[in-house]
């Protein structure tokens, strides 16, 4: 046998994505439900708009969401985790700078009476002054470790040259804002951002119809509502920052500038790029920092989608004596790729990768619900994955040196770096 | 019940194949009996470096990524202190590549100097960016050769130090390859929906050729027991004081493995647990403290790690541990004990979803020769009673076996 030979390829199949179906509940409440689930599991989502984008003052929102369950005038906050606990399950808190909420994971069993607990626990919270006081210390020691980093320095800085000071984007902390947080601005965000907006649900797992009832009776209080949100436009800073951080030994590095989003026709060509440029083990930065010269653990390049924005960016930490270099080579594997064809067999690679790539991160029903969330809150259409693979299938080396000249300009781009 | 099939190939390879008819994709997991336990107190970090080497490519194909990728795989790894487990994952239209590719670099890894050079500095990097660049990074550093005098459980799978890292030479590399990699130290596992008589010949046909190589035996001596109290301070840049308790339990295979799970989820599995509920938010002593094991094969430890509040001193911080861990010499109540139990199951549940999930743990199982007591976790963990927890913590929270390292904020 040659060893040498390689087996035959086949063409890889394409995703059999299940979506969810939709269900009718109160109010015209969005909800989805996937219950091709072959096992006991039952995972339900509440997402509400209830970002940071949505506070007046820093950290309220964030501290309002990990509050929703922190007690009621009758169950204390230890009283409502004993009753979720002794039944399996288990409750993820979930924010962000657009949405807020959580995530029920427990048993077909115990379901029922764990989604009672927690919705009659969110929807009586008092905000506790001493739960709050508690969390803000523990907020703020997380701070502390944090800020310590330099890839943490970096992204903070970049998202403010990215978006623009003061931009809802571009919301850093800082020590000051752990001070005078009052019990009134949570509760008000709550009554303003929870009980006032429909949440969207998603639910994967198998549920009777007692479960349903209990998701119709909770969707009665949510009345209708309109996003009244006015986005901001950012207004990205084509700067080069440094930010300097003693006795670093490594020197994280940011560069990125806004791009286009999902709506956009050339997007998927654009994604190609940033694969081949830095979305896999096999990407030519990868190749060049890492593998060839040494200089790295890691580097990638990413596309980022926000409500209001879509950001792409390259990132990496690098031994300190090697951040110019790393810089320059970032740049010159953008002016390559924008200015010489991929060769047909690179591009097959990144094809091929992507496809199975695709498959992988859409094996089983809980990673499906993802994929359809993606969409869900992009707003796109039912057909955009199918779209995506037919794209993906048809893209030729042009197609990858348009995008690329048109997106990859060096002036274009923000430059941060911290250590 | 889950299907599997085991079999060993006549170089001495042991394959199992795990039938998952609703996965549509495939999962190639090779595990090899080699963790830094396995290296020299001088060389340590090696068995890590060797695994960044692996991806360097092999005799018959100079890079080990490209094909897979264009296949639509992908590939990972990590080294223990106990083992290396390289996985992939691909469609499984294309696994005879992945098992190409698996099995050229089982039969003869290339070696080559420039291979060497630059995982040598990819490696070097890591440790910067992972136990030097971070607060707290290099506590392990520091604690673990307090709690193993002899044991190579005293150092990081990072290694000791860079110069060990800087000091590797392709002679080092060529010998440990020859003697941990083959297929007498290795362990093969398929997952996905595959026709079992064509995956048995396409095995077969990748696999049956590999010399069997020589079965290493594992010659280490155990770690004495611990008989005295032990304690050392640093003092580093950090945000916080900390503390971090390690107390010697039996090992991975041994029935204090899973009261040690449980007693740990009764401290801190939650945030009903005890720890979150006494120490944090009723004494306001810690911002976060947790208790886990460490699962290892030959040793096991029972860990608490806790971040101190601005105003806890650190003899305040241990008599409230202590207090804590004390109470679990006492009788626990049938509700609390169910709790955890009730948790675990759930967590079970859904970590046993993920195809590759189950294929690392079949692989790990197999290794340690309990391959049976993967489906029978569950029932390991509904055996356990108070008493058997009550006993576990009388036995295990003393104070001569207890390791203590202390961190002050400089």
């Amino acid at each position: 046998m040659n060893r040498s030979i390689p087996p035959k390829l086949n063409p890889i199949k394409t995703a059999h994505l299940l979506f969810p179906k939709q269900i009718q509940l109160k109010n015209n409440l969005d909800f989805y439900w996937l219950d091709e689930v072959h096992d006991q599991t039952i995972k339900l989502d509440f997402v509400w708009d209830a970002g940071s984008k949505y506070e007046d003052k820093k950290l309220i929102s964030k501290l309002c969401n990990k509050l929703l369950l922190s007690g009621t005038n009758t169950l204390n906050a230890l009283t409502i985790n004993e009753q979720i606990d002794a039944l399996g399950g288990y409750v993820n808190f979930d924010h962000n700078a657009d949405h807020g909420g959580f995530t029920i994971f427990g048993l077909q069993q115990n379901i029922n009476a764990i989604v009672k607990i927690v919705l009659h626990a969110f929807d009586q919270v008092v905000f506790d002054e001493s739960e709050i006081h508690k969390l803000i210390e523990i907020e703020k020691k997380n701070y502390d470790l944090n800020i310590e980093k330099v890839n943490v320095l970096a992204r903070r800085a970049f998202n403010q040259q990215l978006f623009g000071e003061g931009h809802y984007y571009a919301k850093n902390v800082v020590p000051a804002d752990f001070e005078n947080i009052k019990q009134k601005e949570i509760v008000q965000f709550y009554t303003e951002n929870y009980q006032a907006k429909q949440p969207a649900i998603f639910l994967v797992g198998q549920a009777d119809n007692a479960f349903l009832n209990q998701l119709d009776d909770f969707s009665a209080s949510f009345p209708n509502h309109l996003n009244s949100f006015q986005p901001k436009v950012p207004k990205q800073q084509l700067t080069t920052t440094h930010i300097p951080k003693e006795k670093a030994v490594q020197t994280a590095i940011r560069i990125g500038k806004l791009c286009i989003d999902k709506n956009q026709a050339d997007y998927t060509h654009f994604q190609m790029m940033n694969t081949i440029l830095g979305g896999y083990f096999g990407s030519r930065l990868m190749k060049n920092i890492r593998e060839e010269k040494g200089y790295t653990y890691g580097i990638g390049s990413g596309i980022s989608t926000l409500e209001n924005a879509t950001y792409f960016f390259i990132a990496t930490e690098v031994g300190k004596e090697n951040m110019q270099l790393t810089i320059d080579e970032i740049f010159s594997e953008m002016k390559i790729l924008s200015t010489t064809l991929v060769s047909e067999e690179e591009l097959k690679i990144v094809k091929n990768y992507l496809l199975g790539s695709f498959l992988k991160n859409a094996d089983g029903p809980i990673p499906m619900m993802e994929k359809f969330k993606n969409i869900y809150f992009a707003k796109l259409p039912e057909n955009y994955y199918s779209n995506y693979f037919q794209k993906v299938q048809a893209a030729t080396p042009a197609d990858i040196l348009n995008v690329a000249k048109k997106y990859l300009k060096p002036d274009s781009f923000t430059i941060v770096t911290a250590g | 019940m889950i299907d599997i099939e085991t079999y060993t190939l006549k170089n001495g390879l042991r394959v199992i194949l795990h039938q998952d008819k609703t996965s549509p994709i495939a999962v190639v997991n090779t595990i090899y009996n080699v963790g830094a336990r396995d290296e020299s107190p001088d060389q340590t970090g090696f068995a890590h470096l060797f695994e960044h080497l692996m991806f360097g490519g092999s005799e018959n194909i100079p890079n080990f990524d490209t094909p897979l990728q264009k296949a639509g795989g992908e590939s990972n790894a990590f080294t223990s202190n106990d083992i290396t487990n390289y996985y992939c994952t691909g469609p499984l239209e294309n696994i005879e590549t992945i098992l190409w590719l698996e099995s050229d670099r089982m039969l003869q890894l290339a070696f080559t100097q420039k291979s060497l050079d630059v995982q040598k500095s990819v490696v070097i990097e890591e440790f910067k960016q992972r136990y030097i660049n971070q607060p707290y990074g290099d506590v392990w550093h520091e604690f673990r050769p307090l709690i193993y005098k002899e044991h190579p459980y005293q150092w990081p799978t990072i290694g000791k130090d860079l110069s060990h890292i800087e000091n590797a030479v392709l002679s080092d590399v060529k010998a440990f390859f020859n003697k941990h990699y083959s297929p007498a130290n290795a362990i093969l596992v398929i997952g996905g929906n595959f026709n079992s008589a064509a995956m048995h010949q396409m095995i077969e046909k990748w696999y049956g050729d590999i010399p069997t190589g020589n079965h290493y035996v594992r010659d280490i001596k155990p770690e004495p027991a611990q008989i005295e109290y032990r304690e050392k301070t640093i003092e580093r840049a950090v945000p916080s004081n900390a503390i971090y308790m390690a107390f010697r339990i039996g090992n991975r295979v041994s029935d204090d493995h899973y009261t040690g799970d449980l007693c740990s989820d009764i401290l801190s599995g939650s945030k009903s647990a005890r720890f979150h509920e006494n120490l944090v938010k009723n004494k306001k002593l810690f911002t976060q403290i947790n208790a886990y094991i460490s699962s290892g094969w030959e040793h096991g430890l029972f860990i608490v790690t806790g971040f101190l509040t601005d105003t806890c001193t650190i003899q305040m911080a241990k008599d409230a541990i202590w207090e804590e861990l004390n109470q679990m010499k006492m009788p626990i109540e049938n509700k609390e004990l169910s709790k955890v139990k009730e948790k675990f199951k759930t967590a079970f549940a859904f970590q046993n979803q993920s195809l590759l999930n189950r294929c690392m743990n079949i692989a790990q199982f197999a290794l340690m020769d309990k391959l049976e007591d993967f489906e029978l976790e569950l029932s390991h963990y509904d055996a356990i009673d108070n008493k058997t927890i009550e006993h576990f913590a009388a036995k295990y929270f003393v104070k001569t076996n207890c390791t203590t390292l202390i961190v002050n904020k400089k």
